[in-house]
């Protein structure tokens, strides 16, 4: 009986691939493919106070690239994620490169490093927020101490320090992802080549620049774009840091979204922010990761 | 000119010289860490102070009058105690269906092949690309027809759609690393399809999966924006809302509020100190943050 509903059953090795496979596919146009074109079936109307009215074309797009917030969530948005990226990528090179030269406790340093990769965002910004504060701040403190600063300074109070501190709560968190993501790259390089170089005379600088640089770019590349699209879209360090503020200073493109939804609850101008948003990303992701990848490959 | 150039030499020299010392990675290492654990050191340091020590100035980077007091009042006054349960509930369906869900569809393409299989799997990645807060709106509209408003299942759901996706690209590196000859062999001994993978695929893949579980129970514990605007009653709201809501209701009690993000950070950092090797080789497998 059984060995008969087995050989019913029977099936290639293929279909059955496409059968294991189906119930995630499924899931994945369900959950995120669909939604997302609703998305864009909704950016076309108007739909405000829970209340689908009409097609409107473009009218949406129209009032969201025309208002003052959709420059300063994009400009924010954009200076905000480089400087993420920028200054993640940067310690992540350091700290790829001591924990790749020593060799007593190697593990012990890779796992501190990797500890504020579990900090949450909003908590990231909750912390860093209580260190930068001003008139109970520890960083006021320190500096005070030091002789640097006459009175405490209100770094969450002025525009430009704002966003510095709101990039440093970001790379923060992101730091850990880079620096393993190098040091796994630096592995692969075989040690005779600084060997050899170092034979030939060839300093510190040059071994970076003419070995590491070339044989790493991809790793490097790739690291630098998954962290600047994290921070390019995601709002929640800066939600918990400034709320946005001081006035409209970090009023991250992610934090536009967020008020046309949950506050001025228009949901049409919301999907085209979110639509534009999406095309940001995508349009500036794809070809670098696709670059990264071919490049890896070969 | 050649004073200047002797100048760039002596600076590029001695900097040569100090960074190839021996030393300086031990030092790097050192300074950057502590530099790194200084915020979470700062937390756990608030939050055992009194409130007028934490109000003193200048900080004490020791706490003078120990005190567990912010743990209770987190704990006994808000709902954070009721929030962690939540977050442990959310966190934990979402990761039990995305890897049984997503061990099945990846064992599916990774091992048995067909024609579209490299597109299916680059789909998964693709989607990645597409930011989750450009599906807040359309999740938010379908829970409100479907009456799954201000629902756990809804956010169970969302969770499940931000991490699926990466699971699956993380767990397709671990299993193309599998040698093909020991499936065939399990076939040659009779095994069904589905006892293969439990007897001979899981237990080799067992740290990828690990790995897989562990980052997306963490992504989800972590994750904010998403319930806070979709939730509105506090009794269901996960940790990372109930603390943001900490700062407005008690005008930034900072004990409380420290006390509460100890709480909230230890399930993680625990996870991340004991699991980290898994964690980063499966990353390095599946390349993808």
């Amino acid at each position: 009986m059984w060995s008969k509903v087995k050989n019913f059953f029977s099936i290639s090795d293929s279909i059955y691939g496409v059968i294991t496979t189906l119930p995630g596919l499924i899931a994945l146009v369900a959950l995120i493919i669909y939604p997302v074109f609703y998305n864009i079936f909704v950016s076309f109307q108007k739909y405000e106070f829970g209340s689908m009215d009409k097609f409107i074309g473009l009218q949406n797009y129209v009032s969201v690239v025309t208002g003052s917030d959709f420059l300063i969530g994009w400009r924010v948005s954009g200076i905000y994620s480089l400087g993420t990226a920028g200054l993640a990528l940067f310690v992540g090179l350091i700290l790829a490169h001591a924990l790749k030269r020593i060799n007593v406790a190697r593990g012990f340093f890779r796992t501190l490093i990797i500890i504020p990769w579990a900090v949450p965002a909003i908590l990231s910004g909750i912390m860093w927020k209580w260190i930068f504060g001003k008139s109970l701040g520890v960083v006021n403190y320190v500096l005070s101490s030091l002789g640097l600063i006459e009175s405490n300074v209100g770094f969450l109070s002025q525009g430009a320090l704002a966003l510095t501190v709101a990039i440093i709560a970001t790379a923060y968190i992101h730091i850990p992802f880079i620096t393993i993501l190098v040091h796994a790259g630096l592995q692969t390089i075989p040690e005779d080549l600084y060997e050899s170089a170092s034979i030939d005379g060839a300093d510190e600088f040059q071994k970076f620049w003419y070995i590491t640089l070339p044989l790493n770019k991809f790793q490097m590349i790739f690291a630098f774009i998954i962290v600047w699209m994290f921070s390019f879209r995601t709002p929640d360090v800066v939600f918990s840091l400034t709320g946005g503020g001081p006035g409209k200073a970090t009023y991250h493109a992610g934090l536009y979204l967020k008020d046309e939804i949950y506050h001025f609850l228009d949901y049409g101008q919301g999907a085209a922010i979110g639509v534009l948003l999406a095309l940001s990303v995508i349009i500036i992701v794809t070809p670098v990761v696709l670059y990264t990848i071919r490049g890896g490959r070969s | 000119m050649s004073l200047l150039k002797a100048t760039i030499r002596w600076i590029r020299e001695t900097a040569d010289k100090i960074i190839s010392w021996r030393g300086t990675p031990y030092i790097i290492l050192v300074s950057f860490s502590a530099v790194l654990l200084f915020p979470i050191y700062w937390t756990l340091n608030t939050s055992f102070k009194v409130s007028n020590e934490i109000k003193a100035w200048p900080p004490s980077f020791i706490p003078q009058s120990f005190t567990i007091e912010n743990y209770v009042e987190a704990l006994r006054f808000s709902p954070i105690g009721q929030n962690i349960l939540n977050s442990l509930i959310y966190a934990g369906s979402a990761t039990a269906f995305v890897v049984v869900i997503g061990v099945l569809t990846t064992y599916g393409f990774t091992i048995y092949d067909y024609k579209w299989d490299n597109k299916v799997a680059f789909g998964f990645l693709a989607t990645r690309l597409i930011p989750p807060q450009a599906l807040w709106l359309p999740f938010i509209i379908f829970y409100s027809r479907m009456g799954l408003a201000n629902s756990r299942g809804g956010v169970v759901i969302f969770l499940i759609v931000l991490n699926y996706p990466l699971a699956v690209w993380m767990l397709r590196g671990t299993f193309e690393a599998f040698p093909k000859e020991l499936i065939d062999s399990a076939k040659v001994d009779g095994a069904s399809r589905l006892q293969t993978l439990l007897r001979v695929v899981l237990p080799v893949v067992a740290p990828g999966v690990g790995a897989v579980s562990i980052i997306t129970f963490l992504w989800s514990w972590n994750e904010f924006m998403f319930p806070f605007l979709f939730l509105n009653s506090p009794g269901k709201y996960p940790v990372t809302v109930g603390i943001y809501h900490f700062i407005g209701d008690l005008g930034t009690k900072w004990g409380p509020l420290t006390a509460s993000g100890m709480l909230i950070m230890l399930p993680g950092i625990i996870f991340f100190i004991f699991a980290q090797r898994y964690i980063v080789e499966g990353l390095a497998e599946g390349a993808v943050d």
